[in-house]
């Protein structure tokens, strides 16, 4: 066995496609470290113009409602009749602009000039508008389309929140650049937005013919007209798609995990981070916010499930892949239903209601390891490890079955 | 089984859906023996061939390869025999030197075995350029060497000669009849090339429809003569005093041909015909070339 896995791997190495596609996913690496890195360095920059853009509206919408106050004030009856029925909460709605004026302006101030105030003074000043917004948000005064387009959907805003609350109240070394590029932040922002779904479409690419390059090629005809089972033979070729999918990425994960923390240190594990309370649920309810009430917990335990679950995924995909290789022993055919079923994935997660329960049954859904843990979807992890773990069990007997009784014919 | 049968294989039956492509295939190859295996496309050369490497699986029926049972023995019965089925199956990626050294090593074969190999295929320095740059005749005797690297006493070739120029052609019978000479193999072997299995085989094995059915007579050592005799009619019965009515054909008004298993029942019947005054203007024995039995079988249909 030990020989065939051997043989495994040295195949697997040979092959001109995978080296190109390991050359690919160390680049991906490298590309993900230097984009981090200048946005660690454009940070300030960026959010001084965000904080620019949104005091700038927000002084245009003050400027409207001041005029519709005075007319509230000073105005005909008629005219405050009309104010009052079309706009009953209209001193709160102004409040709510002035607010987010004062807090845009401050922000703003605060990332034009770091030296005059403190990170405590930021991260109180953010809680101060991250709450206003929700408020906004509850009121109406702001749709959620236009707070999603400011990178500030309303659980985003709650995790900030409550992240900021901690670090204020345990009085916390803050680190007040997101993108600071430790060793430790590096690993986690590998969790987050489209980072998770690039590396799985790469090992997917990496593993994806494991079986059916053999088929072909033809030297399956070699391959598999020497003396051992063909049980052996599909285990020694899982066991090469498992080690190289999750090895390659684990290798390449330490590595700049490594690089990134002699660059700019290794960061704290004990780091506060927010996760669902809701994570170990088995059972979806109704009820979204049972899911989106979040916990403090550390950096470490965030990265040991984020890690989990994304490990779990990606053999799932990886399984899937090969189910529908060995099924199908065509590469067209193999490439088109994964593509199928990652862009179902980007669909479900892009257009359809965070907060309907077929997120939680779709296992691509736990590929936003980010969204999954901050209850920015309704999909349990616990729930999401299950429905991972009975595809993967699944897949893999499926798999074998067919692999060890299948009439190679050839001529793929 | 008897002890010099290398393969047996009994009764192999073989369905895809409900088309039955294999019917009760049952026959023996012996040691040191080339047996020819020929067939329209689609007759079950392949899918034979396939079930005796296990690469399909047999609906029932048995195959034994020097004595295992390939379905219960697998890992015995593989370890004996060798396979180029249709074109060498080789990795594209790789050299001819790290295709043979990977499945060496899987086989545990010593280097010196490897060496012989390797000088075998004549391919000299190419041994080290990718396999996806060797021509056809380069891959074919990869794969042979390949196929030889564990002393196989058996080897199965499915059309060895696709793709071969006359030169690569020439070379692999050349080789195969040394192999059998210095291996001790036994061989089965397909192809396309009538000629290839006339030159080759010592014996061959027709199938059609997935049936084996019954070896030409022309290949069991029959002799086919004409003969122009100023009375074919009365000339004819005097041979069928001898040899079966179907085995004696008029053509024409004056010839007989007939299909004659020893050379005393000519000579006997060509006493008999002279002692009657029939005058013998012509006699001819027919050369029967392999192309000509195929016809016989097969009629029409075309490889």
């Amino acid at each position: 066995m030990s020989r065939l896995i051997q043989m495994e791997l040295y195949k697997f190495m040979k092959q001109r496609k995978n080296q190109i596609i390991l050359a690919g996913l160390f680049l991906f690496f490298l590309g993900v470290v230097i984009y981090y890195s200048y946005e660690q360095r454009q940070y300030d920059f960026n959010m001084r113009s965000e904080m620019e853009s949104e005091y700038y509206n927000a002084s245009a919408v003050v400027d409207s409602l001041s005029l519709k106050k005075d007319r509230l004030e000073k105005g005909t009856k008629e005219e405050v009749e009309e104010i009052k029925r079309t706009s009953p909460d209209f001193y709160e709605e102004y409040d709510f602009w002035m607010n987010e004026k004062d807090t845009s302006f401050k922000l703003f101030y605060y990332y034009k000039n770091r030296k005059v105030k403190g990170a405590e003074y930021c991260k109180k000043i953010e809680v101060e508008k991250y709450k206003n917004l929700l408020i906004g948000w509850e009121k109406g005064f702001m749709s959620k389309d236009q707070l999603i387009s400011r990178g500030q959907e309303p659980t985003e805003l709650e995790r900030q929140i409550r992240i900021n609350q901690y670090l204020l109240k345990n009085k916390l070394h803050i680190v007040d650049n997101p993108y600071q590029l430790t060793g430790v932040n590096f690993l986690f922002l590998m969790l987050k937005g489209y980072m998770p779904m690039i590396l799985l479409v790469i090992i997917i690419l990496l593993c994806m013919d494991i079986f059916l390059s053999e088929m072909e090629e033809g030297s399956y005809k070699l391959y598999l007209t020497q003396p051992f089972s063909r049980r052996k033979a599909f285990l020694s070729k899982i066991f090469v798609a498992g080690i190289t999918s999750i090895g390659s990425v684990v290798v390449l994960l330490f590595a700049f995990f490594g690089i990134t923390s002699i660059l700019n240190g290794v960061g704290s594990m004990k780091y506060p981070q927010t996760m669902t309370e809701g994570k170990m649920l088995l059972s979806l309810t109704p009820d979204s916010n049972l899911l989106g009430k979040l916990d403090i917990t550390t950096t470490g335990k965030y990265l040991m499930l984020g890690y989990l679950l994304l490990a779990l995924v990606i053999i799932t995909t990886v399984m899937v892949t090969i189910y529908i290789s060995v099924l199908t022993d065509s590469t067209s055919i193999t490439i088109g239903v994964i593509t199928a079923l990652l862009l179902l994935g980007f669909v479900l997660s892009s257009f359809l209601d965070t907060t309907i329960s077929l997120h939680a049954f779709y296992p691509l859904t736990y590929i936003n390891v980010y969204s999954v843990l901050n209850a920015q979807v309704n999909a349990p992890l616990l729930l999401g490890l299950v429905v991972n773990g009975l595809i993967v069990f699944v897949a893999l007997i499926l798999s074998y079955q067919r692999f060890c009784k299948k009439d190679l014919l050839g001529g793929c | 089984m008897s002890e010099n049968h290398v393969v047996t294989v009994e009764n192999l039956n073989k369905f895809y859906g409900k088309r039955q492509v294999l019917k009760d295939v049952s026959f023996y190859i012996d040691k040191n023996e080339i047996v020819g295996f020929i067939g329209p496309n689609g007759a079950g050369k392949s899918t034979t061939m396939k079930c005796m490497c296990n690469l399909i699986f047999p609906d029932s029926g048995t195959i034994r390869i020097c004595g295992y049972d390939i379905l219960k023995e697998r890992d015995k019965a593989l370890s004996c025999q060798a396979a180029l089925i249709e074109s060498p199956g080789l990795y594209m990626d790789m050299s001819g030197k790290e295709n043979i050294k990977l499945i060496a090593k899987m086989r545990k074969v010593p280097d010196a075995r490897v060496n012989e190999l390797i000088e075998f295929t004549g391919l000299d320095k190419k041994i080290n350029l990718k396999v996806g740059k060797y021509s056809m005749g380069m891959k074919q005797r990869l794969g042979l060497a390949i196929a030889l690297l564990s002393k196989p006493r058996f080897i199965i070739l499915d059309e060895p000669t696709n793709g071969l120029d006359p030169t690569g052609i020439i070379d692999l019978r050349n080789t195969l009849h040394n192999l059998v000479k210095e291996e001790k193999l036994s061989i089965l072997f397909s192809s396309h090339q009538l000629g290839e299995i006339e030159k080759l085989a010592n014996r061959i094995i027709c199938i059609n429809n997935g049936r084996i059915i019954d070896t030409p007579q022309a290949l069991d050592g029959s002799m086919h003569y004409i003969l122009q005799l100023s009375d074919a009619v009365k000339a004819k019965n005097i041979f069928a005093k001898r040899i079966k009515e179907d085995k004696i054909e008029l053509i024409g008004s004056d010839s007989i041909k007939v299909i004659i298993d020893d050379q005393p029942v000519l000579s006997q019947s060509l006493k008999e015909i002279l002692d009657e005054d029939i005058t013998l203007l012509d006699i001819n024995k027919m050369e029967l070339d392999i192309e000509s039995i195929y016809k016989e079988v097969y009629g029409d249909h075309h490889e």
